[in-house]
């Protein structure tokens, strides 16, 4: 690694480091260091996490990540990879030589779960404007990633789809900018609003289906150490059939429904406990029911001119 | 010895010396910490040591991380505890607490920032029935479902099929005694039941001499002592705490004669005094080592494989040595686990019931 370069760039430099000692870069409160042997792997993760910054010597790596072939003739033979992380009992599965990018990003999705207890984490996206943060938990596929990715490129800066970071201690969000995965019908409606070359490859046969990444936001990266606390929590829920509607929670229902969203309650405890009552009580909570992207745009736009 | 786990070791041994580690030697230090179970313990060091806030950022949030997970799961054990005590009301039967909740409920310094998942207790032989009857009274459920897994504890094991409590999703293993019944070693239970002490109206912990003896049993005479440097760390500690009392070290040895332990003790203290700096007084090592194995070219082999099996490698640096060392001590442990025919026999059904497609 060159001392003067700062971010991913797609040089053969680090297509090489890739393979030899790993590239380490930060996604907001973590560094990663992750390494590879598969060729066409190095070539999506440098497209993809191009303008990442890559971590200085004076930081610790968070986790550490390889994808490696399932057995050694399977780097060539019918290639075979899978994520691994180097800890017994990990939930990785072997998967084609060309979803390299999907092992990838599970494998740092998995090792952000289970090893960021520092935080209080929730199963939601998350975007901010004016200093103020919206919370969208959901499960997959009910439209978070599109509806935080159609936001992120309207005004809202991008902090995650995946991964909301709440420091218990100061009720503030840490971005974690990684890349956007959207999945089957999502993919147009977003290819429709980005400049292609933002949008990776299409990886076909997935056990998701069809996933492309989309590129974080440059501001996104940019800013990826400015926290904010969140104002409004949404409950988003695309349904092309129903009427469209905001319906604000009491708040007994709006703790017990955060509370489902966040990942690693049980591990925290007390902590977990308090930050999630002091959460609940700053925000308001709507659950939305929408139709088109441009629509839950629109409302949640609403909503923000009243957000406390 | 590989750096990383010469890094680690020096901040196991000495705490003070997290203050002057570089980035680049905690992401080693975070990393194999978190591979051996004992990143709450350096976080839990850190924190006696009043070192967290001079720490990165990067390195404090693990090591806070840590330590609240580490919090939490010994909040878990005490309320396990009290959830068996409830179950459990009535007649006057002494339950030891093993291990972990041991370590907890007895206040040792070992407990700090470590994690259990399970909670482990010893009953004599004949209450082993009174106990599972009451815990399933009580609402905890088998985890193993088929009649091979449970005729195989029942006739062969130690403890009996795990049981979990669906609501707490908490597992409890029941033993009745420390090692596998058909182990190389024999520790008489009755021995061990007889001296543990009751810390309070149900629950006892082994006595000083024994807790010691079955942590080195476990790792070095049942386990296939992968990753078992947490194992080491409880042993060192032990040391530290009991050898406080003059008279430890000769009734330990008496004691580990008394039980047919003799050799997994002394390679508790060879390893926790080579490695971890444990304070064994020079005569008691050397007492110690006379168990250890003849001729020395065995002993030369288990000391290469211990070295290279207790500390895994690290992810981005697959030695080949350490999974040769590691199949090594795999063999071994079965090995002193059971006689040659019935461990055929029992890997024999393990294949054919893979083979098959079930879960073996």
């Amino acid at each position: 690694m060159g001392r003067d370069v700062r971010d991913i760039t797609r040089s053969p430099e680090h297509f090489r480091a890739l393979r030899r000692e790993g590239l380490r870069f930060r996604v907001g409160p973590f560094v990663a260091h992750v390494r590879t042997p598969f060729t066409r792997l190095r070539h999506d993760f440098l497209e993809t996490y191009e303008g990442f910054p890559l971590a200085s010597e004076a930081e610790a790596t968070t986790f550490h990540l390889q994808v490696r072939a399932t057995a050694p003739l399977r780097r060539w033979l019918r290639p075979k990879l899978m994520a691994d992380a180097g800890f017994a009992h990990t939930p990785f599965v072997p998967l084609p030589g060309d979803l390299g990018m999907l092992a990838m990003e599970m494998g740092l999705n998995w090792l952000v779960a289970t090893s960021s207890d520092r935080f209080l984490m929730f199963h939601a996206g998350l975007v901010e404007r004016g200093g103020k943060a919206i919370l969208m938990p959901g499960a997959s596929g009910i439209g978070k990633s599109t509806l935080t990715a159609g936001l992120s490129l309207s005004g809202w800066r991008f902090f995650t789809d995946e991964f909301g970071l709440l420091d218990p201690d100061t009720l503030a969000f840490h971005p974690h900018p990684r890349p956007i995965s959207l999945k089957n019908e999502s993919i147009p409606v977003l290819a429709e609003r980005v400049m292609p070359e933002r949008l990776g490859r299409p990886l076909h046969e997935t056990p998701k289906g069809t996933i492309r990444y989309l590129k974080p936001p440059r501001d996104a990266l940019e800013r990826m150490a400015d926290t904010a606390p969140a104002s409004l929590i949404l409950y988003p829920n695309y349904n092309p059939n129903a009427k469209s509607q905001v319906i604000e929670l009491p708040k007994h229902e709006a703790f017990a429904m955060v509370r489902g969203a966040a990942v690693n309650c049980d591990r925290l405890g007390e902590t977990a406990f308090r930050a999630l009552a002091a959460l609940t009580d700053r925000c308001r909570s709507f659950r939305l029911i929408y139709r088109s992207l441009d629509q839950a745009i629109r409302m949640v736009s609403d909503l923000m001119e009243h957000a406390p | 010895m590989r750096e990383d786990a010469r890094l680690l070791l020096t901040v196991l041994k000495n705490p003070a010396r997290q203050a002057g580690l570089s980035a680049q030697a905690w992401s080693q230090v975070l990393y194999l910490a978190r591979a051996c179970g004992l990143l709450g313990r350096v976080a839990a060091d850190a924190e006696r040591y009043g070192l967290l806030d001079s720490l990165a950022a990067g390195v404090r949030d693990q090591l806070i991380g840590a330590r609240r997970v580490a919090e939490m799961s010994r909040a878990r054990l005490l309320w396990e505890m009290d959830r068996v005590r409830r179950a459990t009301l009535g007649p006057d039967i002494k339950i030891v607490l093993l291990k972990g909740a041991a370590y907890v409920a007895a206040g040792l310094p070992c407990a700090a920032g470590r994690v259990s998942s399970d909670i482990d207790v010893l009953v004599s032989r004949d209450r082993l029935q009174w106990l599972e009857a009451a815990l399933m009274a009580a609402g905890w459920q088998q985890v193993k479902s088929s009649d091979y897994d449970q005729q195989y504890y029942r006739d062969w094991m130690h403890e009996l099929p795990p049981l979990r409590h669906p609501e707490r999703n908490a597992v409890i293993d029941i033993h009745h005694t420390i090692l596998p019944p058909t182990s190389r070693y024999k520790p008489d239970p009755a021995k061990l039941l007889a001296n543990a002490r009751m810390i309070d109206e149900r629950f006892a912990v082994f006595a000083d001499t024994d807790l010691l003896l079955h942590s080195a049993s476990h790792l070095f005479a049942d386990g296939e002592l992968r990753g078992g440097l947490r194992d080491l760390v409880d042993q060192r500690d032990l040391m530290v705490e009991f050898g406080k009392s003059a008279d430890f070290w000769p009734r330990l040895k008496a004691r580990s004669e008394e039980l047919g332990l003799a050799r997994p003790l002394a390679y508790s203290l060879t390893y926790a005094h080579d490695l971890l700096a444990a304070p064994v007084p020079a005569e008691a090592l050397t007492a110690a080592r006379r168990a250890l194995p003849w001729p020395p070219p065995l002993r030369w082999v288990m000391d290469w494989c211990v070295r290279a099996a207790l500390i895994p490698p690290h992810l981005f640096d697959r030695a080949a040595g350490a999974a040769v060392a590691g199949e090594l001590l795999y063999i071994r442990s079965h090995w002193l686990r059971m006689p040659p025919l019935m461990l055929a026999r029992h890997l024999g059904v393990k294949a054919w019931r893979r083979t098959l497609g079930s879960r073996p």
